[in-house]
């Protein structure tokens, strides 16, 4: 293909090629701090590419192939090139990783143990990793938790925040511009923009840590905590898994001895303040109960 | 019909407690089941060896007070059919043919 | 078979059968139907496949809110407002709302209508009729 950009993100080695010059433009700027993608053969191939030879000049649209394919998925406009390339990427790892357990969630870390919170779009958990990451946690990643089967570890996989509607207005208001994609308005999921992770995220993305606490957020509703009981966790959680049953065993094995060491909580809220006050309040409860 | 029951070899099933449930995987199959009482223990009661349904009920009422508003037998019957449609056990006609 | 959970003596139990006799009881087991749901089996997540996908159906409008029309923006506005629309008589499945988010019309409207109809569509959230038949015209997340 006419470009080609090569990303290397946590484990993962993308090459991503382009029949315009415009979303790998946007890409090269805003993953510039992470190491040259060259530096190992691809794991995944994604191609942006017009679905039929006029769409790539009048009313460009882009249409995402690459190893793994959704057949029958729309194409977006060229001006979400970008968006087109992220949920590219994130297709490939969601249909074709095996070397980790993936998990629909956002991770951040302090002292050493990893946070966890998994939940549906609109949960709050990409909001709540971005805010974590720019408070004293280190952000590991805010679309897949990567749970390696022999450690338990959570690896880190820090790529852009995809940040939506209100929550732009949030990051806005305390990071520089220049740490934001461009912003991309009518989505199929609203306005979204790109958040750059924070440089120590990607000088550390070869670093695990040990999950200690797993929450299940829930944006909007009134403020509420409850245990969740692991065989309730473990459901949830396959079903919060792209690989759980591809995996097979190590799949089983990881996923249980997860929900073993680690206590589960759902969390409701609609304050963004008062909620990072009650996580401190539960990451320090959940380590001194020595997990 | 009669049947016998035995349960499947150890090595291929991996089980794993989890609070009051058993979460099993079948290796064979790459199915995951999680099941709650009185699966688990009823499981427990089935041996290498094929046995039929009396024998498995005198060891549940052995090492449980079993309880339920149902005749216990047909219970159990029913119960092992479960497991056996699942895959976690085996049966077969008492005669010592295979079940169809 | 691993045995997970032997079966301990009670001590601090009495029997009701035993009343002053050494203190053993084993544990209650509900079998039959008292015993309620007793297994459960993990599916995939991703069970929906790309075939479902165009076999979904989207009601316009939610079946919550039938009798209201459809204003060009998308909006659900009383029934005669101006320049709004009634609702179509039948709702679309996923086939057809994917060519027209490709440029044809929806089946059966004039081109205003169907724009109006995509709004509706495109304006859809999570818990309203169809919204899950949209999203999964999209890539997934």
């Amino acid at each position: 293909m006419q470009h080609e950009l090569r990303l290397h993100v946590g484990p993962v080695r993308f090459r991503i090629g382009s029949q315009w010059a415009q979303p790998l433009d946007h890409m090269r700027r805003l993953y510039a701090d992470f190491p040259n993608g060259d530096d190992g053969p691809p794991d995944f191939t994604v191609r942006l590419e017009a679905p039929r030879l006029m769409r790539r000049f009048i009313r460009p649209q882009v249409a995402i192939a690459g190893d793994f394919m959704l057949p029958d998925a729309l194409p977006l406009p060229l001006a979400h090139g970008l968006l087109a390339a992220e949920m590219a990427m994130n297709l490939q790892v969601a249909l074709g990783w095996r070397r980790h357990l993936l998990l629909h969630a956002s991770v951040v870390e302090r002292d050493g143990r990893a946070l966890i919170m998994t939940g549906l779009s609109g949960s709050g958990k990409s909001t709540l990793s971005a805010m974590l990451g720019e408070n004293g946690w280190r952000f590991m990643g805010d679309e897949f938790a990567l749970i390696d089967p022999d450690s338990g570890m959570a690896v880190p996989f820090p790529r852009l925040v995809s940040l939506k509607n209100a929550a732009i207005d949030a990051m806005q208001a305390r990071l520089p511009e220049h740490r934001f994609g461009p912003v991309l308005a009518d989505t199929p999921k609203g306005m979204i923009r790109h958040l750059m992770p924070p440089q120590d995220a990607v000088k550390r993305m070869g670093e695990g840590a040990l999950p200690a606490l797993m929450l299940f957020p829930r944006y909007g509703f009134d403020p509420e905590l409850r245990a969740v009981g692991k065989p309730e966790a473990f459901v949830r959680l396959t079903q919060a898994s792209t690989n759980y049953v591809s995996m097979g065993e190590a799949g089983f094995a990881a996923l249980s001895g997860l929900i073993d060491r680690v206590p589960v909580l759902a969390m409701d809220f609609n304050d963004g303040d008062a909620v990072m006050a009650q996580i401190d309040t539960l990451w320090r409860d959940a380590l001194a109960a020595g997990r | 019909m009669m049947l016998d029951y035995r349960a499947r070899a150890t090595t291929e099933l991996r089980t794993h407690p989890l609070d009051e449930f058993t979460l099993i995987y079948d290796r064979a199959s790459g199915q995951t089941h999680l099941l709650g009482a009185p699966m688990p223990e009823l499981l427990d009661c089935l041996g290498a060896d094929w046995e039929s349904l009396p024998i498995i009920l005198a060891r549940l009422n052995s090492r449980f007070e079993v309880g339920g508003n149902d005749d216990a037998a047909q219970a159990v019957r029913a119960h092992l059919a479960e497991l056996i449609m699942l895959g976690l056990a085996e049966c077969r006609t008492a005669d010592h043919s295979d079940a169809a | 078979m691993s045995d997970p959970q032997t079966p301990e003596p009670q001590l601090d139990a009495v029997s009701d059968t035993n009343p002053t006799g050494p203190v053993v009881g084993r544990r209650a087991l509900m079998i039959g139907a008292a015993a309620g749901a007793t297994i459960l089996s993990i599916k995939p997540a991703l069970a929906q496949t790309a075939g479902s996908v165009l076999n979904c159906k989207i009601p316009i409008p939610d079946p919550a809110r039938s009798g209201q029309y459809i204003a060009a923006d998308g909006t659900l506005v009383s029934p005669g407002t101006a320049g709004s629309f009634a609702p179509p008589g039948r709702p679309f499945t996923g086939e057809e709302v994917k060519a027209a988010l490709s440029g044809r019309s929806l089946p059966g409207t004039s081109y205003e209508q169907s724009q109006a109809y995509l709004n509706y569509i495109r304006k859809l959230q999570m818990g309203q009729s169809g919204f899950t038949c949209f999203a999964s015209l999209q890539m997934p997340r």
